[in-house]
């Protein structure tokens, strides 16, 4: 039988670019439908009311958007429609999806991510499980990820350095700010290891694209300069040299048709026009990151999927995740430097890019209430976002009431001008839970009339125990840096652009959705690859995994077309 | 004109929350720079002068002009504000916000002054402090609204020269902001890509 393509993909970002990438330049006709627009480097302007304020790449809440559901205090559970909130679940709608906007801060998991289960044992309420491959399984992959896509960095020794096939990253850490020295040197008096922290960004030209320019504005903003290792920038653009490749912006797909089989026969989608077309393909990977794939294949019932493509273990749309942790932030007042100092302080563009792993396993008794190690997880200090709205907003809450007027404008003065700011991001493992998932929404639908995804988000006591713990570590390296103003609190609010489960990958079909080779159980032509496969995430933001993952299966899928068909090395 | 030179050119006194007066521009003098040369904005026709005048005189009641620093008259605050709520993908629901909380304020402080006639625009410095404190503590969208209004300034501080605010980056200078680059052209403004 003769398909439109060998395979179909849907979406662009960071789950199917490694797809996209592998199998075009092995020879295989791709197809992507992104439902975003295509943007490329020139588009991109440091813009924080298109970015940030008025989110200009994201659609529009009123034609689209999600139902949210969350536990009340008392253990009643309120939901209400994110146009209605300040909740917005999207994050980047357009070719190369979120990695466009990531700040890229690059971490593997480590080999006991693997088996959470049977390293640490059940966690009362959580869905925690062993993943079905190996840290082994996936090195290859993390390794093909820091040379193709491109991290930047630099190895050194560590308690919690995880094994490496490479010795070294293939590219120099990006340049670095002088705050990272007051780091270290906190770090060393207290006795903790403080590490320079990989980045998807480019440090020097490499890979047909530039270095970073150091514009001072990088997470939440496109690059302007292609150093950033999105998914466009690192794999399509390259994809699309081949001739092989076939991409259709502003295409949204609106149902994956299966036959009596339950292999997908179609996909239909409609393009900007509003009109609608159908494409078929030997193979199809879905990868439209963790809530729009569980949502679409719920929504795409057929003959033998009457609850929703690849869903006849019920199992589409459970144990979502997002990264848990804490946040901290401090400030350097400048009277407490030399002039020399301040300056220094003052650099602006480069990147903090410090981490601290000393506490990816904790052992804390009077915290867990147990002598057994527990799961932790990674700190990294960046930079306070320079966005200046979104700083000076922050600054109107008085003790009293709303601050305006000349109080205002002191506090606007001194935030901006008297002290350098820094920040922590503290990452653990979301437990999984029975009641964290995805699920069609009764009454709420989108533009187009389909249903839009309820998600429903329940944070595990075990998030917060393990976010306090790295936020107060984190609090006690700024106070030993001289900071004041030091803030460090634990999160149960999920960060909504770091999203995983859903589809996650197992043995056994009536627990998971996908095969170890993530191909679904029940639907022998489709793959899903974006962060849904992940049964746990890790205590790392999860795009590095997300990426490889992607091209371990890609090679899966390479293999069982044939291999690689002409003279184009993967 | 240098921004010194447009902040003499106003006459009256409008100064804010316990700030020294150094007055730009009265609210009127405002609004009629900004509205009479929009007024075929679809968007906006059911904002009458006087709300204008009303958005205009709190706006710089939240950020007065000041020798040394800008204030809601040099930012281009009410422009700033117009502008957005005149914009074609601006949800309705947003402008209908700021109209029906410049009204409700309006009848707040009237109904709250000394004889129950005298309207925001027209109170001293000191009465509209008095005021805003008061409408801030009320039930209802009082504090949201400040909220907005109060944001939508600090947008105007500090967004790109390109969306209207912030003329020559006096808002960047002033507190000593370093944009990034590439600017957004005027052509590839948030509405129009």
């Amino acid at each position: 039988m003769s398909h439109d393509y060998d395979i179909c993909v849907v979406g662009s970002g960071a789950g199917a670019g490694p797809i996209i990438h592998t199998l075009a330049h092995a020879g295989y006709k791709v197809l992507v439908l992104e439902k975003g627009p295509w943007y490329s480097e020139k588009d991109f302007f440091k813009d924080e009311l298109k970015t940030s304020l008025r989110g200009g790449y994201a659609p529009d809440l009123r034609d689209e958007q999600h139902v949210v559901e969350l536990e009340n205090d008392d253990g009643s559970w309120r939901s209400f429609p994110t146009y209605q909130s300040s909740w917005n679940f999207w994050n980047g709608n357009v070719v190369g999806g979120s990695s466009n906007f990531m700040s890229g801060f690059f971490h593997r998991l480590k080999p006991n991510d693997f088996k959470l289960l049977s390293t640490y044992g059940p966690l009362e309420r959580a869905n925690i499980v062993d993943w079905p491959i190996t840290y082994d399984d996936m090195e290859p992959y993390y390794d093909k990820v820091e040379k193709v896509v491109g991290v930047s960095g630099r190895v050194i020794e560590h308690p919690f350095q995880e094994p490496r096939s490479s010795k070294d990253f293939p590219y120099p850490p990006t340049a670095e700010h002088p705050i990272a020295q007051h780091i270290d040197k906190a770090c060393e008096r207290l006795g903790f290891h403080s590490m320079p922290m990989p980045r998807a960004i480019l440090s020097q030209p490499a890979l047909n694209r530039k270095s970073c320019v150091y514009s001072g504005f990088c997470g939440s903003y496109g690059c302007a300069s292609g150093a950033k290792s999105s998914s466009r920038a690192a794999l399509i653009d390259s994809a699309m040299t081949t001739g092989n490749c076939e991409l259709r912006p502003e295409s949204m797909v609106t149902h994956i048709h299966s036959d009596n089989s339950g292999k997908i026969s179609a996909i239909e989608y409609i393009d900007k026009h509003g009109k609608k077309h159908g494409v078929d393909a030997k193979l199809y990977v879905v990868a439209a990151q963790a809530i729009e794939t569980a949502r679409l294949l719920l929504n795409s019932t057929g003959p033998k999927h009457p609850d929703g493509l690849a869903n006849n273990s019920g199992q589409v749309g459970k144990n979502l995740i997002f990264a848990g942790g804490g946040a901290g932030s401090g400030r350097l007042a400048y009277d407490k430097f030399s002039d020399e100092q301040v300056s220094k302080l003052k650099e602006f563009g480069t990147f903090v890019n410090r981490s601290i792993q000393d506490w990816y396993e904790i052992k804390d008794k009077s915290l867990f209430k147990t002598d057994a190690p527990q799961k932790g997880g990674t700190i990294d200090f960046v930079h306070l976002h320079p966005n200046p709205v979104a700083r000076a907003s922050r600054q109107i809450r008085g003790n009293g009431g709303l601050l305006w007027g000349k109080p205002l404008k002191d506090k606007l003065k001194s935030h901006f001008t008297e002290g350098r700011y820094i920040k922590v991001e503290a990452f653990c493992d979301w437990a999984p839970t029975d009641n964290s998932h995805v699920s069609l929404d009764n009454t709420v639908k989108d533009k187009w009339g389909l249903p839009v995804a309820r998600i429903k988000v329940d944070v595990h006591v075990q998030n917060l125990r393990v976010g306090w713990f790295l936020a107060n570590k984190s609090a006690d390296v700024l106070r030993e840096m001289g900071a004041d103003n030091v803030l460090s609190f634990a999160s149960g609010v999920p960060p909504t652009n770091l999203v995983a489960g859903t589809c996650r990958f197992g043995i056994d079909p009536e627990t998971s959705v996908l095969n170890p080779d993530c191909q679904a159980h029940d639907v022998e032509n489709l793959y899903v690859t974006d962060g849904s496969f992940m049964p746990t995430g890790g205590s790392v933001p999860h795009t590095w995994t997300i990426y490889a993952n992607s091209f371990r299966v890609a090679d899966i899928i390479v293999a069982r077309l044939g291999g690689i068909k002409d003279d184009h090395p993967v | 004109m240098d921004r010194r030179a447009f902040i003499l050119r106003g006459g009256s006194t409008l100064a804010a929350a316990a700030a020294p007066a150094f007055a730009p521009m009265t609210a009127s003098a405002v609004v009629n720079s900004v509205i009479a040369h929009n007024v075929s904005d679809h968007a906006v026709k059911h904002f009458t002068n006087n709300d204008w005048q009303t958005i205009a005189t709190v706006q710089s009641h939240f950020l007065p002009s000041e020798a040394d620093a800008p204030g809601a008259v040099e930012i281009n605050a009410l422009k700033y504000l117009h502008d957005f709520l005149s914009n074609p993908i601006t949800d309705p629901v947003d402008v209908e916000f700021i109209l029906s909380g410049t009204q409700l304020l309006q009848r707040f402080a009237k109904k709250e002054s000394a004889n129950g006639q005298l309207s925001f625009i027209d109170q001293s410095i000191e009465q509209r402090e008095i005021t805003l404190r008061q409408f801030e503590k009320q039930a209802g969208d009082s504090r949201r609204w400040l909220v907005t209004i109060l944001n939508y300034v600090l947008e105007a501080l500090l967004t790109d020269p390109v969306y209207g605010g912030n003329p020559g980056g006096v808002g960047w200078q002033w507190l000593e902001h370093r944009a990034g680059e590439p600017h957004p052209p005027m052509n590839r403004r948030y509405w129009l890509t």
